[in-house]
């Protein structure tokens, strides 16, 4: 990694649908320019449908803008193929997500263990091991072999942070990732999420509407009409 | 956790997914299993038919028309140090002892313990002291006869002389004894005997040995020997032609030899009365010349009716031809300076006619027409010289052996085979028989002579030549051993080598029925296909998370295709195993109501271990294929629509519609091209080349649906919004379920209308001249060769009838040569096609039968019959054959030969110059009459015959000639039903296709259920709006109903507009035989069955309380 240069830059980003029959297209995100610097933890506010989970989608390289640049460590992802992204995706970006996405068939230990797989055929002994140590961080130790059915929503949401984390990515992407949980479950993740994140020294990107967690980040950013602003009124 | 462990994890979790596409596995591999079971059961059948029918016999030299002696057999056994059966084979028929049931086709052998003992399992023969006969179990079931009962056996009493020779009498021409059974032999125990290539078991009977030698006058001779092979298969062709060439004699080549009075000359003459003067060329330049002397001379002497000069006649007298090619010594030096037009006389004759030297003398003779006609010709000659009673030329020994004739002592008794007025023998005509016997009276030139009465059996009938050094055995010793064996048809034929040549090539059951079961394995593995994409398409989310984690979109396809290939493994494995339950059921119907496909043969359930394997692999293949292409097809949506997909419902963007518009394009431009270089002339590849537009067509039909369906995803329907647009544009929606559905109509529908239009009905138009009856009332086979011709009042009186008797009766006369039926009802391939021998004149005349194709192009039949009387410049015989036969049985075409063995051993070529459209040929391979004569002289008779007679007249004309020929084995079949039984075949195919498609149909149909149930299922929060905001259910039902009809439709457009254009020349061909209805009837039911099963679906899956699913959302 570069020390002197930021680890996610976005210069001019922009992101437009396309209008049914030609009709005129929906702007989603104006002009964006950001930078953020390796191990900055950083959340996004806004209302729904202001962009938010489409720069996410952006930074992790699951969507592609309609002009500008996105780079993450100095890598510019639009000059990338798919097979790069993927693998951009599968080393240096953990994604969690509103919902879960724990795969029904496989166990935690396995569900965690699903993005060694990509370029691998089967998950190596330090793996193994980084997935017990993170599972037993999360309190979820003693839960390996279940399935994904057996755990509640909240422990769920651990084993897919757990699992963004495995490959020992650089930036961590969250959207939402309380959103379908009960008070105390949200909590209990985000606070896992900060101090695991600061333990690592993990850049972090959560889009979020519990404003409560805003002060635990080293940024609030908001958007609005699709421009990204700095929040207002944070302590 | 590794990748096997993640794929093992999902098949086993999602199971009941994967179950439905494993069931459409299941039914592909199952069908594709059970058609190489049944290939397995054909296969097994005819090789165990082929085995029973030869037992151990390897090679086998059968003469249906020259005889040798026992004794050869006995040689090469011993020589060969194997079994050498002596046989005499002939054709017979056979009726119960009361008459009450009768065989005509009977094949009858006389045999001894030798042939026994060439079966595969014991017998013992016959019992010793009584007169008896065996006959084999089929035989015994047609007459319904057991042992002890009594038969009447009726048999060709075999001649070395054609019967149809005048010469030779016709009153011996058939024997009968009746004979009680005296034991059913089995299958395996030689009963089913038979040398042609076919798995009906024939009727045989078999008689002692020297029982039938004795009857038929033929003691110590045999017309056939079979080898038997040995054990460690080392008997070869090379070593039987050895031995019979250091074993055969001039007794079996039918020669003769014996010293004249003139001392150091020999005789060389035939029992056959004509031999081949090539054979005289042989014997002058190896034998011969080796002498000290070359004086020879080839003889023809011949009957005439009167020798004239002026009003002076003498009947029915002596005539030789003979020109002495003498150096040293000279027997006849009188004939060394006779031209073509001199003869020579003797003085009784001179005296007798009052003719001297240089007189004019006409001579009157008959020449040899068919069916023992006699044409009379006349030539004149001018006396070269008259010689006394004492020249060495009045020679008695110059006449051969006229049957009937030679060994009269009056002229009085002469009994030669043909109509001679005795009156006209006068007193001074005996006796000078009396004192001359056959001395000829006349003498010209050889070939004066060969030009007057050479004849298909030979142009000389004797050889004289000198030598005086040699002894009469090792004269005899050089001509044999100059002389070959098979230059006689004293040939042995690889007979085992052949039968199982003919089953390796036979018609192949297992990809025939993978062909007729090739919709319902098209409709299995897209409806494999289409449930196990639903299956990934259920796991959008989960597909959207493999992404996000990092895994290349390579490794996504990967993984579901590996999970595929598992669910491919389990169906391939379900489907062998329910294959042999399927199996049995098709021998079953194969043994029933499908057994016009199979000619009634029965099989056993045998299949081998490979067929599963392989056919477990292939299907494993073949599905893990589909289901590769499946998700290989599958249009990758963004990864975060897949996120957000709740279900599985996502619409992919459609980018462009001009893809289908070119595929369809290129499709429709093929078939143009296609279109422009069809050949008129050439039927059979017209109808391959329009089943190639209508498949174009059809690409080009499906392809223009694809762009519509992107058209209305893209553009929607610009008209105003009602349910029923709304449904239109659902269709667009999945636009790969929509193409499956359309694809499993429209190829359903247009095979069933391709293959449907060639069902015939023969006995449509079968009066037409053109038809494939050519318009005859009746076929007609007899056992035993026909040697009159019944358009005449003097053949009618041969069997007691009268032209009267026969009103409006015209008989179409054929030759036939046996061989292998080369026909559908055959189901080994045929090694040698039997052979007709046709008058192309009087078919031409007639216009009859339908061409498809000739050599020349020419279709009209008046022209493409004298096809057959070309000389062709290859010296190959031209042939015509039914179309089926060429392109099925024999695998030929226009151009193509066969090679066939005359009877004399030579080998000739037979090359295709025209094909009929299916006709009452089929299985035969006809040449001229002409043709067939030269190759097949001592054919001796007719023994096919066509016969004309107005729809009146019929039924009293058939009673009367079964009644009068009964001793020839007559068997008359309508020729519309001869034909109907061929394209009993045919239709058979077509019902077990049409069956088979019906199931794969019901497959499709299911299929479509299946996707409008999963349309409908991830639609449900949809439909829960639409009934929140007050819809219907009803509504609701005619909505989804509506958009799944359009793609029921369209499939029926495509398939029913390809499906035409391809069944165009069955439309333009049988035009009174196309199946309308039942074609109308099978559309409308496959219609139907769609219509129903989408309703159902529809009904079914809306039934569910949709408000429910509103609120899970």
């Amino acid at each position: 990694m570069n020390q002197t240069s930021p680890l996610i830059r976005i210069e001019s980003v922009s992101k437009e649908y396309e209008g049914a029959a030609g009709g005129p297209g929906l702007s989603v995100l104006r002009d964006i320019q950001l930078e953020i610097g390796a191990g900055e933890t950083i959340a996004i506010i806004g209302p729904s449908g202001s962009g938010k989970s489409t720069l996410l989608n952006l930074i992790g390289g699951l969507d592609s803008p309609t002009s500008g640049n996105v780079f993450i460590d100095n890598e510019d992802l639009s000059e990338l193929d798919e097979s790069q992204l993927a693998r951009i995706r599968n080393e240096k970006i953990g994604f969690v997500f509103q919902d879960h996405h724990l795969l029904p068939q496989c166990s935690i230990l396995e569900n965690v263990l699903l993005p060694t797989l990509a370029y691998h055929a089967s998950a190596g002994d330090d793996a193994v091991q980084r997935a017990n140590a993170l599972l037993d961080r999360v309190g979820l130790s003693d839960r390996l072999n279940h399935r994904p059915a057996q755990l509640s929503g909240g422990e769920r949401q651990r084993v897919a942070y757990v699992r963004s984390l495995i490959n020992q990515p650089l930036v961590l992407l969250a959207d939402e990732p309380t959103g379908a949980l009960d008070r105390e479950n949200a909590e209990r993740l985000m606070k896992l999420l900060v101090e695991i994140n600061k333990e690592r020294g993990l850049t972090s990107i959560v889009v979020t509407h519990a404003l409560e967690w805003i002060h635990n980040m080293d940024r609030a950013l908001e958007l609005k009409d699709g421009i990204l602003c700095r929040l207002e009124g944070r302590n | 956790m590794n990748r096997f462990r993640l794929i093992i994890n999902s098949l086993l979790y999602y199971w009941r997914a994967h179950l439905g596409a494993a069931l459409g596995t299941l039914f592909a591999v199952m069908a594709l299993t059970g058609a190489l079971i049944v290939g397995d059961c054909v296969d097994h059948t005819l090789r165990a038919v082929a085995l029973n029918r030869l037992g151990t016999t390897e090679y086998a030299l059968i003469h249906p028309s020259r005889f040798f002696r026992a004794s050869l057999a006995d040689a090469l056994g011993d020589e060969l140090s194997t079994t050498a059966a002596p046989v005499i084979h002939t054709r017979a028929i056979a009726r119960k002892g009361d008459g009450t049931r009768s065989a005509n086709s009977v094949s009858l052998y006389g045999v001894d313990s030798r042939f026994w003992s060439l079966g595969w399992e014991p017998f013992d023969g016959f019992p010793a002291g009584e007169e008896s006969v065996i006959i084999n179990r089929p035989l015994a079931e047609r007459l319904s006869v057991r042992e002890g009962d009594s038969i009447v056996i009726r048999i060709e009493n075999p001649s070395v002389i054609s019967r149809e020779i005048p010469l030779t009498t016709v009153d011996d021409s058939s024997l009968a004894f009746r004979l009680p059974i005296a034991k059913i032999v089995e299958d395996r125990q030689m009963g089913r005997f038979d040398l042609n290539a076919n798995q009906v078991a024939p009727y045989n009977a078999f008689l002692p040995l020297s029982f039938l030698q004795e009857k038929t006058g033929k003691t110590g001779q045999i017309n056939s020997i079979l080898l038997k092979g040995r054990e460690d298969s080392t008997l070869t062709a090379e070593q039987i032609t050895e031995a019979m060439r250091r074993n055969w004699n001039l007794d079996d080549a039918q020669f003769t030899l014996q010293s004249i009075s003139h001392p150091g000359w020999y005789e060389l003459r035939t029992e056959r009365i004509f031999f081949d003067s090539r054979i005289l060329h042989g014997l002058v330049q190896d034998t011969l010349q080796n002498s000290n002397s070359n004086s020879h001379m080839g003889i023809l002497t011949y009957f005439v009716n009167e020798i004239r000069a002026g009003d002076h006649v003498a009947p029915y007298s002596m005539v030789a031809a003979i020109q002495e090619n003498s150096v040293q010594p000279a027997l006849y030096p009188e004939t060394l300076n006779l031209d073509t037009n001199g003869i020579i006389i003797n003085e009784w004759l001179a005296e007798d006619l009052n003719a001297r030297k240089g007189d004019t003398l006409t001579l009157t003779y008959n020449v040899l027409g068919p069916m023992r006609k006699l044409i009379e010709r006349k030539r004149t000659f001018t006396v070269h010289a008259v010689i006394p009673m004492s020249n060495p030329l009045c020679d008695p020994s110059l006449m051969p052996d006229f049957p009937g004739i030679a060994k009269t002592e009056h002229c009085r008794e002469w009994d030669p085979g043909f109509l001679i007025d005795l009156e006209k023998i006068r007193g001074k005509d005996e006796a000078y028989w009396d004192l001359y016997k056959g001395t000829p009276k006349a003498f010209v030139s050889l070939q004066a002579g060969q030009a007057m009465w050479s004849n298909l059996y030979g142009d000389l009938t004797a050889i004289r030549f000198h030598n005086e050094s040699d002894t009469e055995s090792q004269i005899k010793n050089r001509i044999t051993s100059v002389l070959n064996p098979a230059d006689f048809g004293l040939l042995f034929q690889p007979v085992r080598e052949i039968a199982l040549r003919a089953v390796d090539r036979a018609l192949n059951f297992g990809v025939l029925f993978i062909s007729l079961s090739f919709f319902l394995i098209v409709s299995a593995l897209i409806l494999t296909a289409l449930l196990y994409i639903f299956g990934v398409e259920r796991r959008a989310r989960q597909t959207g998370v493999l992404f996000a984690v990092g895994f290349p979109e390579k490794r996504i396809r990967h993984l579901y295709w590996s999970e595929g290939l598992g669910v491919a493994i389990v169906g391939s494995a379900l489907g062998v195993i329910a294959a042999l339950v399927y199996s049995r059921f098709m021998i079953w119907a194969l043994s029933t109501v499908w057994s016009g496909a199979v000619a009634g043969m029965r099989f056993e359930m045998v299949f081998s271990p490979m067929t599963l394997i392989g056919s477990f692999l292939a299907g494993a293949v073949i599905s893990a294929c589909a289901i590769w292409f499946a998700v290989w097809r599958q249009s990758k949506p963004s990864i975060q629509s897949l996120l957000a997909t709740h279900g599985s419902e996502y619409i992919p963007v459609i980018k462009s519609t001009s893809r289908g518009l070119w595929l369809a394009a290129v499709a429709g431009v093929s078939a143009l091209a296609l279109f422009l270089f069809i050949s008129p002339d050439d039927a059979t590849a017209a109808a391959g080349q329009f089943f190639g537009i209508g498949a174009l067509l059809l690409i080009a039909g499906i392809s223009v649906c694809q762009t519509y369906l992107s058209h209305i995803m893209k553009e929607g329907t610009n008209r105003n919004l009602t349910l029923t647009e709304i449904g239109k544009r659902n269709i667009g929606r999945r636009r790969g379920r929509s193409l499956a559905v359309i694809g499993i109509f429209s190829i359903g529908v247009f095979l069933t209308i391709a293959v449907g239009a060639n069902r015939r009905d023969a006995l449509l138009g079968a009066d037409s001249r053109t038809s494939g009856t050519g318009g005859f009332a009746y076929y007609g086979e007899t056992a035993l060769p026909l040697l009159y011709d019944l358009n005449t009042e003097e053949g009618c009186n041969e069997f007691g009838l009268s032209r009267s008797d026969l009103p409006n009766l015209t008989v179409y006369p054929l030759r036939l040569r046996e061989g292998d039926e080369a026909n559908c009802l055959n189901l080994n391939q045929a090694q040698n096609p039997r052979l007709i021998g046709v008058n192309a004149d009087r078919f031409s005349s007639l216009g009859a039968f339908q061409f498809v194709q000739t050599a020349d192009g020419k279709i009209d039949p008046e022209t493409a019959w004298k096809l057959l009387d070309q000389r062709l410049d290859d010296g190959s015989i031209p042939a015509i054959v039914d179309q089926s036969t060429a392109m099925w049985a024999l695998g030929k075409s226009i151009g193509d030969t066969l090679t066939y063995t005359d009877e004399n051993g030579n080998s000739f070529q037979v090359t295709l110059a025209g094909l009929l459209s299916n006709s009452i040929f089929q299985g035969s391979v006809l040449i001229s009459e002409e043709h067939f004569m030269k190759r097949f002289p001592s054919s001796g008779g007719y023994r096919i015959l066509l016969l004309d007679i107005p729809q009146a007249d019929r039924t009293a004309c058939r009673d009367t000639l079964l009644q009068a020929l009964q001793d020839l084995g007559l068997e008359l079949t309508p020729a519309g039903e001869r034909l109907a039984t061929f394209s009993q075949m045919e239709n058979t195919y077509l019902s077990i296709f049409q069956i088979l498609g019906g199931l794969g149909l019901i497959l499709g149909c299911a299929g479509i259920g299946v996707v409008v149930m999963r349309n409908i299922l991830e639609r449900r929060s949809e439909f829960a709006l639409m009934r929140a905001v007050g819809f219907s259910n009803a509504a609701i039902r005619r909505m989804v109903v509506t958009e799944h009809l359009y793609l029921l439709f369209f499939g029926l457009d495509c398939g029913v507009i390809s499906g035409l254009t391809a069944s165009l020349p069955a439309l333009h061909f049988h035009t009174a035989t196309y199946p309308y209805l039942s074609l109308s009837l099978t559309l409308l039911s496959i219609l139907i069955s769609g219509v129903v099963g989408i309703y159902l679906a529809t009904a079914s899956a809306l039934r569910e309380k949709l408000i429910q699913a509103l609120r899970s959302e």
